[in-house]
């Protein structure tokens, strides 16, 4: 991903090592940051069939046509935690993911299709608690970021935009202080020989920590570095470090 | 045709995405607070159609019961729509239907001690008419359906504490925004379904009572302020609610949200 001059300049880029597909338990390291094992907790799956939140036009229809469709939920959860540290701190990081679809349950018994489901709304939440410290912990960070996604309401855009997550959005807190997290999606590429294309969807490429008008770092997940504006004190570096590594570290990421 | 025989159910799903394709748009805003600072209590409680009491942060309902036309209801029979019908493709249906659910319950506090009385009834007035060769009209996305649910929560059996509940459009019947309100003559708490960031859970071990989630709620609003959410949907049910409300509007809110939770679904 192309970074801006203006920023790259000033920034100090860190490749994540030992990372793979960052799902695996290895610890990793990039700059003067390293961490622990992984340690991961169940990725639990459950559903249900539930209540109706919203009647879309396509369950209309198949309710005209008189095939039986029910709403049905599921629920993706996965935790894991682990230890980041450098020569003089560490922080403990409990992560959390959620995602919860509700769907269209159309069984159909046919030998080339048995049931069929169509998506409804779904919510994903990427949360996570940092534990801060030299000796012992002295400052407690929430991180936050959600997506929603309900393609009937945005039946005027494309099939792929119509079902892309909406709304995405986040933040890292202690209290006092707080850093937004926005997720940045590229539609226009530049391919090797010079050429522009622009992509009929989206494609989430980074995720830029910033103050009201200063970006302060930015995650690049494709390319899996993290650039970071060199003139932040030590403790801002090693909370956007933090979340960093939590966000490279989930297993079921969606933007 | 031949395909018609072989493969039902394909076959209408061919023809519902070609309807799909030429259907009206229908668009709604969505927005995402973030309210960290409401408590958040799990919902637990039997899932019967004849008995569903339930419990909740200080609260529980007793006496729950239902009357049985709540239960058992009969289907209106339309001879159009058996008629107006080829290789299973229907050229018009209508759907008319009543459905009640008519039921009341005991909140019970901490100690044993009973809160509110509340009386509830929903009633859904189903109307829709669907035309395949023809424009479909308003009435396929229910506008001529009716859909609303009354309720009267009486507080510490004084009839100056009494709140009434106004809900319309909770069993989705129509393409409009599911809320409602609940008065008392002199305040007003405002509800709709709607996705807020919360806090996942209270358990202070290992950081956990950091998490917040997205999730899909019948968010109270008070003084434009969200001052309590419950879940819509039945898997992982929770309760949230601000701490330093006034007693009288915490037990109001719970009851409400008792209400919403304890209803059936109607539109099936």
């Amino acid at each position: 991903m192309a970074i801006p001059e203006e920023f790259s300049k000033q920034a100090t880029k860190m490749q994540i090592n030992g990372i793979g597909n960052g799902s695996g338990n290895r610890p990793i390291s990039f700059g003067n940051y390293k961490t622990s094992k992984i340690k991961r907790g169940w990725n639990i799956a459950s559903s249900r069939y539930d209540r109706n939140t919203r009647v879309s036009t396509e369950e209309r229809l198949l309710r005209a046509f008189k095939l039986n469709n029910k709403s049905i939920t599921v629920t993706n959860k996965d935790k894991f935690q682990f230890k980041l540290q450098t020569a003089t701190r560490f922080a403990q990081i409990y992560v959390m993911e959620r995602e919860v679809t509700e769907n269209t349950h159309l069984e159909i018994n046919n030998r080339f299709i048995n049931s069929w489901d169509i998506l409804k709304n779904a919510q994903y939440s990427f949360s996570a608690a940092i534990l801060i410290g030299k000796d012992s912990i002295t400052d407690q960070w929430q991180v936050v970021m959600y997506a929603d996604k309900e393609p009937s309401n945005n039946k005027e855009k494309n099939v792929f935009e119509r079902n892309a997550w909406q709304h995405e959005d986040g933040f890292v807190t202690n209290g006092k202080d707080t850093m937004t997290i926005r997720a940045v999606k590229i539609d226009k590429v530049l391919s090797p020989s010079g050429k522009h294309t622009t992509m009929p969807f989206a494609v989430m490429k980074a995720y830029e920590f910033r103050t009201t008008d200063e970006v302060y770092a930015i995650v690049d997940t494709f390319g899996k570095i993290i650039w970071m504006y060199n003139e932040l004190d030590e403790q801002t570096m090693f909370i956007i470090a933090s979340v960093s590594s939590a966000i490279m570290l989930r297993r079921n990421g969606i933007f | 045709m031949l395909l018609a025989k072989h493969i039902p159910i394909l076959y209408k799903l061919l023809v519902i995405t070609a309807v799909l394709i030429c259907s009206e748009v229908y668009a709604q805003a969505i927005s995402t607070p973030i309210e960290t600072n409401l408590t958040p209590y799990r919902i637990k409680g039997r899932q019967s159609p004849f008995k569903r009491n339930i419990s909740f942060a200080d609260y529980k309902t007793s006496s729950l019961s239902r009357t049985f036309g709540s239960i058992f209801y009969i289907n209106n029979i339309n001879l159009i729509n058996p008629v107006f019908v080829i290789e299973g493709i229907p050229l018009k249906r209508i759907e008319k239907q009543k459905r009640k659910d008519i039921f009341h319950f005991d909140l019970i506090g901490n100690e044993q001690t009973k809160i509110a009385s509340i009386e509830c009834s929903a009633f859904l007035k189903k109307n829709e008419t669907f035309r395949l060769l023809r424009t479909t009209d308003s009435s396929f996305w229910g506008t001529k359906n009716t859909d609303i649910l009354m309720a009267v929560i009486q507080l510490n059996n004084d009839t100056a504490g009494q709140w009434n509940l106004l809900a319309s459009n909770l069993n989705a019947s129509k393409q409009d925004d599911q809320k409602g309100k609940i008065v008392n003559g002199r305040e007003e708490i405002s509800f709709t379904i709607t996705n807020v960031v919360l806090k996942e859970s209270t358990d202070a071990l290992k950081g956990k009572n950091q998490f917040s989630t997205l999730n899909m709620v019948y968010a109270f609003y008070y003084n434009r302020n969200i001052i309590a959410a419950v879940s819509v949907k039945e898997a992982r049910r929770k309760f949230w609610i601000l701490g330093n409300l006034s007693t009288e509007l915490k037990d109001v809110v719970a009851a409400a949200s008792a209400i919403l939770t304890i209803r059936q679904n109607l539109y099936k």
